[in-house]
C-alpha cells in the first residue's frame, strides 16, 4: 500500500478533507436556516447516492437507466451545491464579513478611549437627552466598523461635547445616522447600520434603536441611543438593549465595555 | 528555526481561524462558538473515516 500511496500524499489529502469538512460544519452551524438547508442537502445527496448505486442498476432493461443516472448526477453535482449557496448566501456573507474584519482588527490593535473622552460623550448624551434630540453614538471595541465608516462622512476629529452636539442638531446634513467613535477620535458621522431582525424586539421602538441593536449583533461595539420622542437613553451591547436614565449608570457601562 | 516553525503552524491553521467567528443570534451557534473544539473533533472523526475508506479499506 505504501508503494502506491506515499505517506505525504495521505497527509495532504487528510488536511484538505479536514478543511473541507470543518468549513462545511461551520457553514452548517451559522444559524438555524443554514443548518436546515445543509442538512436537507446532505440527506438529498445520501438518498440520491443510494438510488444511483443500488436501486437504478436493478431497474428493468426497458427503462432508460443511463439517462436517469445522468439526471441524478447533474442535479447533485451542479444544481444542489449552487442552490444551497444561493439560498444561504446572505448568512454566509455576513459571517465571512465579520470573520475577516475580526482578523484585520486583531492586527491593527485596540485604540483606548481616555477618561476625558468618556466624560465628553456622557455630557453630550445627557444634554441631547434633556433637549430630546435623537442621537446614535457607536463606540468601537475589538471589531472594526470600517465597512460602515467608509460609506459615511469622514471626520477624524477629537471627541468633544460640542462636536457631538453639533453633529446631532436637527435639520443639519449629518444629524441622521450614527457617529462612530474609535479611541479618542470621532471617525465619521452619518453612518448607517443594518437593522436588527430580532423578532423579540419591542415593536414600539423606532429604526434608530433597531440599527443600534443590529450593529451590536454584528460586532462587540457599544452603542448609545437617545430617543427623539421621549429623550430616553439606551445602550445596545452584545445583542441586548438596556434602558438607563442616570449619568452614573451610563458611566458604569462605558467603563465596563469600553477599554 | 522557531520563527519558521511558527510561520508554518500559522499558515496551516489559518483556514480554521478565519472561519471561527462569533454570532450572538442563536443559542446553538453561541454554544458551538464557545466550544468550537466539538466541531473540530467531529471533523477529525469524519476525515479519519474518509481516509480509511479511500486508502486502507481496499487493502484489508
Amino acid at each position: 500500500m505504501w508503494k502506491t500511496h506515499p505517506i505525504w500524499e495521505i497527509i495532504i489529502v487528510a488536511y484538505l478533507i479536514l478543511i473541507l469538512v470543518y468549513s462545511l460544519l461551520r457553514i452548517m452551524f451559522t444559524n438555524r436556516k443554514t443548518f436546515s438547508f445543509v442538512l436537507a442537502a446532505l440527506l438529498f445527496l445520501g438518498i440520491s447516492a443510494v438510488a444511483y448505486f443500488l436501486l437504478i442498476p436493478n431497474f428493468p432493461e426497458s427503462l432508460p437507466i443511463k439517462a436517469i443516472q445522468n439526471v441524478i448526477f447533474y442535479v447533485n453535482v451542479i444544481v444542489l451545491p449552487l442552490s444551497v449557496v444561493v439560498i444561504i448566501a446572505p448568512d454566509l456573507r455576513s459571517k465571512y464579513d465579520i470573520g475577516w474584519t475580526q482578523e484585520k482588527s486583531k492586527i491593527s490593535g485596540i485604540r483606548v478611549s481616555s477618561e476625558q473622552t468618556k466624560e465628553h460623550i456622557i455630557d453630550a448624551v445627557m444634554e441631547l437627552a434633556n433637549r430630546k434630540i435623537g442621537a446614535l453614538i457607536t463606540m468601537e471595541n475589538h471589531n472594526t466598523l470600517d465597512r460602515f465608516a467608509e460609506k459615511a462622512i469622514q471626520i477624524n476629529g477629537k471627541v468633544t461635547k460640542e462636536l457631538l452636539m453639533n453633529i446631532f442638531t436637527p435639520l443639519t446634513p449629518m444629524h441622521d445616522g450614527a457617529v462612530i467613535v474609535r479611541g479618542d477620535e470621532v471617525v465619521c458621522a452619518g453612518a448607517y447600520f443594518p437593522l436588527s431582525s430580532n423578532d423579540a424586539f419591542d415593536k414600539t421602538m423606532g429604526s434608530r434603536h433597531r440599527a443600534a441593536l443590529g450593529v451590536s449583533e454584528n460586532s462587540d461595539s457599544l452603542t448609545i441611543v437617545v430617543s427623539e420622542e421621549t429623550g430616553d437613553i439606551s445602550i445596545a451591547v452584545s445583542s441586548m438593549l438596556i434602558k438607563l436614565n442616570s449619568r452614573e449608570k451610563l458611566a458604569e457601562y462605558l467603563n465596563l465595555y469600553i477599554k | 528555526m522557531r520563527k519558521i516553525f511558527d510561520g508554518i503552524v500559522k499558515f496551516l491553521t489559518r483556514p480554521f481561524i478565519s472561519i471561527a467567528v462569533n454570532s450572538n443570534t442563536d443559542k446553538m451557534v453561541k454554544f458551538l462558538n464557545k466550544h468550537s473544539y466539538i466541531l473540530l473533533l467531529i471533523s477529525f472523526l469524519i476525515t479519519a473515516g474518509i481516509i480509511f475508506l479511500i486508502y486502507f479499506l481496499p487493502y484489508l
